[in-house]
């Protein structure tokens, strides 16, 4: 194909111009959206107000019916998904409130029956994502395909704050900060 | 020389080789997915609708994600499209079919809410399509060349972007330590090399490599004009992509893939074995109903034994390169190309060359 150099200019310029459209959409109004031309970011430098490094840890604990307790990685308990997907997919069982989302998008939900999508995922809560019975179902088939034979009571995901000291790395202290408890 | 001679010459002096690079890139992608990437996004088939938070894209017209039948049948026709791809059987809308199954898996995957950023993999075969529309052309790979160039350096940018604005300039923190410790302590990716990196703990060497990869991140855009230097800065990427596999365990071969566009492929062309096969590879008249056939135990395998170029081979391994066999041989290569280029450009390889020319005249 053949093009002549006017069209590449506009060409250019039209990829250019969507590039900056898409910075700037993305920068003030919603979250990265799939496709978009982008780069892994890695921004800021999980540094906190005092001065020390500060990163967020998850561990799950099960409780059998027995009463035993297993601990587990996230990189183990959701070792049938990518390593990438692990954050988002904990996200999930943050601590949460016991309340319903309730998210002012009422603005666009004429849209509703155009992107159900947006509407279905936007007005769950974490409350409502993990007291769902798919939620609670799915949990259990990873735990017992995990240990086979134990039948699971409760698993615990342990939200913790570790803070590494930035002369030496070693870690200077360690914060649970929350516990999200599900009932199986 | 003025404004449209400066356009001119750098959207058609084009890159060095011929078309026969293209002969060679395709095969190398279609390689690739087949050895990464396949099966594709099978296992979201395990996760109930509750974890669906889909991104602004097509996945937003839906409730909920697709049965396991889909996600059969999306691969299947993938490979139906690289089998067609690689074999030369339509090319033009192979390339597109590759391109938007790919899209479509990935829109699926991201529907978690966490992109990867591995758009590249589907830009390519819409470049493909470009260059075959009407047949293939040089003229087409001229052009598309540096207009790949540019949004490879485009996405680089927003890169280097997001550090400049968010503190990895500051001259009194390291931002990849803190990254460093991210990847180490709560991903788990706890590579001999990041431990290592850890142990050291020299505040001067994680800024300058702070500094060092904002740098580059930002070279790909301002080398855009020369594809000798844009070649440059690919290769440089390349060692460090290789660095982020052993210290974080972060594998990054799709961008690979992208640099290995601007390869001048054509000198492997040359290897009288592999122009064969390849031309034997172009030469079979395989039909649809023949890529199908091929397709099926293919995609059979891929289906119920997973993919056996990634193989686990235990977390040794995994420690000691930070990725799986496939990626650290991919990225092995990588750099041993780019350490070729490199080597090229030295002055004093070519004062070497030109010695060795006289003492043979």
């Amino acid at each position: 194909m053949q093009l002549s150099q006017s069209k590449l200019i506009l060409l250019i310029s039209s990829i250019v111009l969507l590039f900056v459209l898409q910075e700037v959409i993305t920068y003030r109004y919603i979250s990265e959206p799939y496709p978009a031309l982008k780069m892994p970011s890695f921004s800021g430098n999980r540094m906190n107000d005092a001065g020390f490094y500060e990163i967020t840890n998850v561990e799950i604990k099960v409780l059998f019916n027995n009463q035993d307790t297993t601990l587990y990685s996230p990189q183990t308990f959701f070792s049938n998904t990518p390593i990438t997907h692990h954050g988002y997919l904990l996200k999930s069982f943050l601590p949460h409130d016991t309340t319903t989302d309730s998210r002012s998008h009422e603005q666009f939900k004429f849209l509703k029956p155009i992107i159900p999508g947006f509407f279905a995922s936007r007005y769950r809560s974490r409350y409502d994502i993990q007291n769902n019975p798919e939620t609670v179902q799915w949990l259990r088939k990873q735990i017992t395909d995990l240990i086979p034979g134990k039948k699971p009571e409760k698993v615990f995901f342990l939200w913790y704050k570790n803070q590494y000291d930035p002369e030496d790395l070693s870690q200077s202290k360690r914060t649970l900060t929350g516990t999200t408890t599900i009932q199986l | 020389m003025n404004n449209k001679n400066v356009l001119s010459n750098w959207l058609f002096s084009g890159p060095d080789g011929t078309i026969k690079n293209l002969q060679v890139y395709r095969v190398i992608y279609v390689l690739y997915i087949f050895i990464i990437m396949m099966p594709h996004q099978l296992w979201i088939q395990d996760y109930p609708d509750t974890f669906f938070f889909p991104r602004i894209g097509i996945t937003l017209f839906f409730t909920g994600f697709p049965s396991i039948t889909f996600f059969y049948v999306l691969n299947f026709l993938l490979t139906v499209a690289l089998l067609a791809l690689l074999f030369g059987y339509k090319k033009f809308y192979a390339s597109i079919a590759v391109g938007l199954l790919l899209f479509i898996g990935n829109s699926w995957s991201y529907s978690f809410g966490k992109i990867n950023h591995d758009i590249f993999i589907v830009i390519i075969p819409l470049i493909f399509a470009v260059i075959f529309w009407k047949g293939k052309s040089y003229e087409t790979y001229q052009w598309i060349t540096p207009i790949f160039a540019l949004l490879i350096g485009l996405a680089m940018f927003t890169a280097a972007f997001a550090k400049i604005t968010t503190g990895w300039l500051d001259p009194n923190v390291s931002a990849i330590t803190g990254h460093l410790l991210q990847n180490y302590y709560t991903t788990g990716r706890e590579t001999l090399w990041g431990s290592m990196l850890l142990s050291i703990n020299s505040f001067h060497l994680f800024k300058f490599l702070d500094y060092s990869t904002i740098i580059l991140e930002s070279a790909f855009i301002l080398s855009i004009f020369s594809l000798k230097y844009f070649r440059l800065v690919c290769a440089m990427a390349c060692f460090f992509h290789f660095g982020i596999q052993l210290t974080m365990g972060i594998s990054f071969t799709p961008n690979i893939i992208a640099y290995a566009f601007f390869v001048d492929w054509s000198s492997l062309y040359n290897v009288e074995a592999l122009k064969n096969s390849l031309q034997k590879i172009s030469s079979y008249r395989i039909g649809l109903g023949g890529l199908c056939l091929i397709a099926l135990p293919l995609c059979a395998i891929y289906i119920l034994f997973g993919n056996p170029f990634l193989i686990n081979l235990g977390s040794g391994f995994i420690k000691i390169f930070g990725g799986n066999l496939a990626q650290t041989i991919i990225i092995v290569i990588a750099v041993c190309i780019s350490l070729a280029y490199i080597w090229k450009l030295l002055p004093w390889y070519h004062q070497k060359k030109v010695t060795v020319l006289q003492y043979k005249i």
